[in-house]
């Protein structure tokens, strides 16, 4: 019974936890400019975390080790140090995605400006990343981000001809209105978004932290092939809805406010209530995670203790990062730049450092020294293969996209 | 020409987003707070895009289409601006007019977009 509890916390806390201010914005964009057209990319892109965050989450409960403790030491120092400056920097870009995310959501509940929330957001995130348990944080604000579900139960409650939903979700059928550029960078930054090197990096290391061992890996995988995919659904409904909604008033999403109004026409006062609690638990929790992200990162390589099971007097420069972390993206956002741009520019450079994220846990995953019977088994690495040539593609088609569009104009 | 077609488009969905607001407010579905937020970042939005279009330089021969988009996205502006003051207000008795006049408004911003394209 516990077991089973545990399993279904680990899901539900998977799907809860899955969505964050980048699939909010850029699914919400996606569905009211293009539908449901897009929604192979959303596929493809669950497909893809839910692999490499499997073989992450195996080698953290082989090895006992985070895979970038691994990196270092099976890649050297040099590929180590390209592949912690790439991940960490979109990691950090994503964390101040994050700490401006909170402080939108709950700038529509203040109604008071933006830049005297953000502040108060930082401190917060850093007081739960220095004092709450893990556990705790992981599985209230994952439960909590459950809320978002009210987008699935708004789609149906907008009663869409849902034969002609699925026509263009399976037909990928580009809006005759839409440019095929846009269309493909539209396209690279959601497989950007839904596979945010920082989730598998957070995946890995919070393994270690709840001391995962090679008994636990039926429940990772539960939590992984269940959760993920789940949570990709929410995506799914979030760009369903918006194309419902927005999409006939040719409204381009270029603020969070807007991402809440179909289930405003949807289900009222109540579903929007609930949507604003799902906002605030997605954005904070992922804030937590891409905060951790960045000290487990530098703190594995550089082979300091690290982790929120270590009392802190024991791993000062783990938490001295937090702190410098949290510090230094609380400043960019009071430099008034705009969170939703700092959301788009994370998607599409995330997609840029895949590469580097990605190859390194496939060939740790790999590794029978490290992994024993566990090793990678021949479908994990053909479709890890064929996933590094995708992600190698969007690498590549990312920035000349972006410019091209001027970043999907 | 390329510039006037995207500021009409953000400026175009600046004011479908009011539009929906102002349903939504109408039938009052919307809290107060977000309604604010959302009516004052529509307005920021378009504001910006306008005066971004209205800082361009344009060549002799596009000046006529220059005065008339401006004026176009000027009036929309306003327009926005009186839909954010309605709704800080609660001003609901406004709310039936001023959702005929985001109609016109969009479907003249749509005009003028097609009449550049062609």
């Amino acid at each position: 019974m516990k077991k089973l509890f545990a399993v279904a916390l680990g899901i539900l806390t998977a799907i809860g936890g899955f969505v964050d201010i980048g699939d909010l914005v850029t699914n919400a964009q996606v569905g009211a400019r293009f539908g449901l057209s897009l929604s192979w990319v959303v596929i493809v892109g669950v497909v893809g975390i839910c692999l490499f965050a499997e073989m992450s989450g195996r080698v953290a409960a082989v090895s006992g080790r985070a895979t970038f403790d691994l990196v270092r030491e099976r890649l050297g120092p040099r590929l180590g140090l390209l592949n912690l400056l790439a991940s960490m920097l979109i990691t950090f870009l994503t964390f101040v995605a994050e700490i401006g995310g909170v402080a939108l959501s709950l700038q529509l509940i203040a109604s008071i400006h933006v830049l005297l929330i953000v502040p108060f957001v930082g401190l917060l995130v850093w007081l739960i990343l220095w004092r709450a348990k893990f556990s705790l944080m992981e599985n209230v604000l994952g439960l909590l981000g459950l809320a978002l579900v009210v987008f699935a139960v708004a789609l149906w409650q907008l009663g869409p001809d849902w034969s002609a939903l699925v026509h263009q979700a399976v037909g990928a059928h580009k809006p005759h209105d839409e440019h095929w550029r846009t269309f493909a960078y539209y396209a690279v930054a959601l497989f950007g978004a839904a596979m945010t090197p920082y989730e598998v990096f957070f995946f890995s290391s919070g393994g270690v932290e709840e001391g995962w061992s090679t008994e636990d890996i039926p429940t990772m995988r539960a939590n992984v092939f269940i959760g993920f995919p789940l949570g990709g659904l929410l995506s799914l409904a979030i760009a369903g809805s918006a194309w419902l909604v927005l999409g006939p008033l040719q409204i381009s999403v270029d603020s969070l406010g807007q991402v809440g109004l179909p289930v405003a026409a949807a289900l009222g006062k109540v579903g929007l209530s609930v949507a604003i609690l799902g906002f605030v638990a997605a954005t904070f929790g992922a804030a937590c995670e891409t905060g951790l992200s960045v000290g487990y990162s530098i703190a594995q390589y550089f082979g300091s203790q690290w982790g929120k099971y270590v009392r802190p007097s024991q791993a000062t420069a783990f938490h001295a990062t937090l702190l410098l972390a949290t510090l230094g993206a609380t400043a960019f956002l009071m430099t008034a730049v705009d969170p939703i741009v700092v959301t788009e520019m994370s998607v599409v450079f995330s997609a840029v450092a895949l590469p580097l994220t990605y190859f390194p846990i496939l060939v740790v995953a790999n590794d029978p020294d490290y992994m024993g019977d566990n090793v990678n088994g021949r479908l994990a690495n053909a479709l890890g293969t064929v996933y590094l040539i995708l992600i190698l593609v969007a690498a590549v088609a990312a920035i000349p996209l972006m410019i091209w569009t001027r970043m999907g104009q | 020409v390329d510039q006037a077609h995207k500021t009409l488009q953000d400026v175009g969905s600046s004011v479908g987003t009011a539009l929906l607001l102002v349903r939504l407010a109408d039938s009052d579905k919307v809290m107060g707070k977000y309604q604010q937020i959302v009516a004052l970042d529509s307005e920021t939005a378009a504001g910006k895009a306008a005066d971004k279009f209205a800082g361009e330089q344009p060549e002799p021969g596009d000046q006529t289409t220059y005065k008339h988009v401006t004026t176009v996205l000027s009036d929309a502006t306003d327009l926005l601006s009186e839909v954010r003051i309605a709704i800080v207000r609660r001003d609901t008795s406004r709310y039936a007019g001023l959702e005929r006049a985001l109609k016109k408004t969009q479907a003249q911003l749509t005009k003028v977009e097609g009449q550049l394209r062609s």
